[in-house]
C-alpha cells in the first residue's frame, strides 16, 4: 500500500450527509431562548431539559396544539370567547397606570394593536407605568386573557388543559426596569361580583415564570413548560400551595404581570398564543 | 456563506441574539458533519455541535475579525469540545473511543422524531464499512493527526483553511498530514500482512 492508497481510503470514508432536522430545530430554538434568557450555565443539561418540550411541540404540531388566540381579527375576545383585559394596583389605591384602560368603567374594553408578528394582523399591546404608592413589591399592572367565554364571571368555569405540555407565545417590547411574569392563575368557580372576577385559590401566589429577559425590540418566542418552568412564589402560604396538575385541571385565564418597577415603564406586545 | 454576508451576520448577532439563527443555519451542517467524522458517534456529535453553537453564541462579543473566517473559529471550538468531551469521560487522547454511558443512544422503542434521528444517524455510520475501517485506523493516532487528516480528506478543507482552524502555519499542517499518512500506511500495511507473514496482534 502506498500513500495514495491511504489517501483514497480516507476520502472514501466520507460519511453521506446525515441530517437531523428535528434536533437541529430544537437546538436552534433552545439557543435563541438561552440567549434571550441570558443563560451562561453549561448548555447541555439545559438543552437536554428542553428536549421533552420540543418533542412535545413537534408531536403536538399536527394533533393537539390549541390556539388560544392568533389575533388575526383584532377582536378583544380570543378564538373561544375569552376576553382580554388589563388591570393595575389602582383598584387597591396604587398609582400604576395601564393602557388600554383597566376597570369596569372602560366601556370600550380592550383594544388590539397592529401589526402583529411578521407585520401582519393584530397583537395585544399593553403599556403602562408602575406606581410608587404601594411600595416596591406591591406596585403592579398587567394584562389577562380569559380562557374561554365560560371562564369569566359569573360562571367562572375552569378548563382542563392537563394534556398540554406548555404554552408559547410571541413577545416584543421594552421594559425600563422591573420584572415581567407570565402567570398561570388558580381560581375557584366563585365569582366576586364587586370586582367581576373569580376568586383566587392561592391568594394570588400563583405559578409564574420571569420572562423579562425574553422581551426585546424584535419579536421572539417564549416557550414555557407548565411542569418545569413555573413555580409558586417563595412567599406562598402552605395552605395555598397546590400541585401544578391541580391547577392545570382548572384553568380560567393566563396573565402577564409587570411589577417591582417603582415608576418604570413597560411596553409589551403579545401575539400567537398557543398551548402545545 | 460569503465573507461579507458572514461578517454582516456576525455583527448583527452581536447586537441581537435572535440574529444568530442565520449563522446557525449556515454552519450547523458543517459542524455536525465534522463532529460525526471526528467521533463516529451520532449522540456525541450532537452534543458537541450543541456546545459549539452555545459557546459561539456566548463568546460572540469576543470574536474579532483578523482575516480568519468565522467558520474556522467554529471548527476550532468544535475541535476543543471533542477533546474536552473525551477528557471528561477519561478516554483521552483518542477521540474515537467509546464515550461511555453519558451519551448512550436512546432506547429504540422510544418513538419520537428526535430520538429516531439519532438512531438513524448511528445506523448510517455503523453500516458504512469504509468509514468504520478508517475510524479504527485513526483512533490509533494522536489527536493532532486525527484533526488534520479529517479536516483535509473527509472535510475537503484546503491546507491554508486547516492552518486557520488550528492556528498553525501551512508548513506545520503539511508536515502533520504527511506524518499522519505515513502512520496510517504503517497501520494498514500491518493489517494487510499476507498469510504466513509476521503476525500482527
Amino acid at each position: 500500500m502506498d500513500e495514495n492508497d491511504v489517501i483514497k481510503k480516507l476520502t472514501d470514508a466520507k460519511l453521506p450527509d446525515i441530517g437531523m432536522p428535528a434536533r437541529k430545530a430544537a437546538l436552534k430554538a433552545a439557543l435563541i431562548n438561552a440567549a434571550a434568557a441570558g443563560n451562561k450555565a453549561p448548555f447541555l443539561p439545559f438543552f437536554r431539559k428542553l428536549i421533552p418540550v420540543f418533542i412535545a411541540v413537534l408531536a403536538a404540531a399536527g394533533t393537539t396544539v390549541y390556539v388560544v388566540d392568533n389575533f388575526d381579527n383584532g377582536s378583544k375576545f380570543n378564538s373561544h370567547g375569552g376576553i382580554w383585559s388589563t388591570y393595575s394596583d389602582a383598584q387597591e389605591g396604587g398609582n400604576s397606570s395601564v393602557w388600554p384602560e383597566a376597570g369596569l368603567n372602560n366601556d370600550e374594553g380592550f383594544i388590539m394593536s397592529q401589526p402583529g408578528t411578521g407585520g401582519k394582523g393584530y397583537a395585544a399591546r399593553v403599556t403602562g407605568r408602575t406606581g410608587t404608592a404601594l411600595g416596591l413589591n406591591y406596585n403592579y399592572l398587567g394584562v389577562v386573557v380569559r380562557f374561554d367565554a365560560l371562564s369569566s364571571c359569573p360562571t367562572c368555569k375552569g378548563a382542563d388543559i392537563k394534556k398540554y405540555s406548555g404554552i408559547k407565545f410571541s413577545v416584543k417590547g421594552n421594559l425600563e426596569g422591573g420584572i415581567l411574569y407570565f402567570i398561570l392563575p388558580y381560581e375557584t368557580s366563585e365569582c366576586v361580583p364587586s370586582r367581576m372576577t373569580c376568586k383566587s385559590m392561592t391568594d394570588y401566589a400563583d405559578y409564574e415564570a420571569d420572562i423579562s429577559k425574553q422581551v426585546g425590540g424584535d419579536w421572539s418566542t417564549v416557550v414555557i413548560n407548565f411542569r418545569t418552568d413555573l413555580q409558586q412564589p417563595d412567599w406562598t402560604a402552605q395552605n395555598r400551595r397546590f400541585p401544578v396538575e391541580k391547577v392545570l385541571e382548572n384553568v380560567h385565564l393566563f396573565k402577564w404581570q409587570y411589577k417591582n418597577g417603582n415608576g418604570k415603564v413597560m411596553d409589551l406586545w403579545i401575539d400567537d398564543l398557543v398551548l402545545f | 456563506m460569503e465573507k461579507e454576508s458572514e461578517k454582516q451576520a456576525v455583527e448583527e448577532a452581536k447586537k441581537d441574539p435572535a440574529a444568530f439563527g442565520v449563522i446557525f443555519e449556515a454552519y450547523y451542517p458543517a459542524i455536525l458533519r465534522y463532529a460525526l467524522h471526528r467521533t463516529g458517534n451520532a449522540a456525541v456529535a450532537d452534543d458537541v455541535t450543541s456546545e459549539v453553537f452555545f459557546k459561539a453564541l456566548n463568546k460572540l462579543s469576543t470574536f474579532k475579525w483578523s482575516g480568519v473566517p468565522f467558520s474556522a473559529w467554529l471548527y476550532r471550538i468544535a475541535g476543543n469540545e471533542i477533546i474536552d468531551y473525551y477528557r471528561k469521560h477519561s478516554r483521552a487522547p483518542y477521540s474515537y473511543d467509546d464515550p461511555g454511558t453519558g451519551c448512550d443512544l436512546p432506547d429504540k422503542s422510544a418513538g419520537n422524531d428526535m430520538e429516531n434521528e439519532l438512531i438513524k444517524a448511528q445506523d448510517e455510520i455503523d453500516n458504512n464499512t469504509n468509514f468504520l475501517k478508517v475510524k479504527e485506523a485513526l483512533k490509533t493516532l494522536p489527536v493532532k493527526y486525527q484533526e488534520v487528516l479529517v479536516l483535509r480528506f473527509l472535510e475537503d478543507n484546503k491546507i491554508f483553511e486547516i492552518a486557520q482552524v488550528l492556528g498553525k502555519s501551512e508548513g506545520t499542517i503539511k508536515s502533520l498530514i504527511s506524518r499522519g499518512i505515513a502512520r496510517l500506511k504503517k497501520y494498514f500495511d500491518g493489517k494487510t500482512q499476507p498469510l504466513g507473514g509476521k503476525t500482527v496482534i
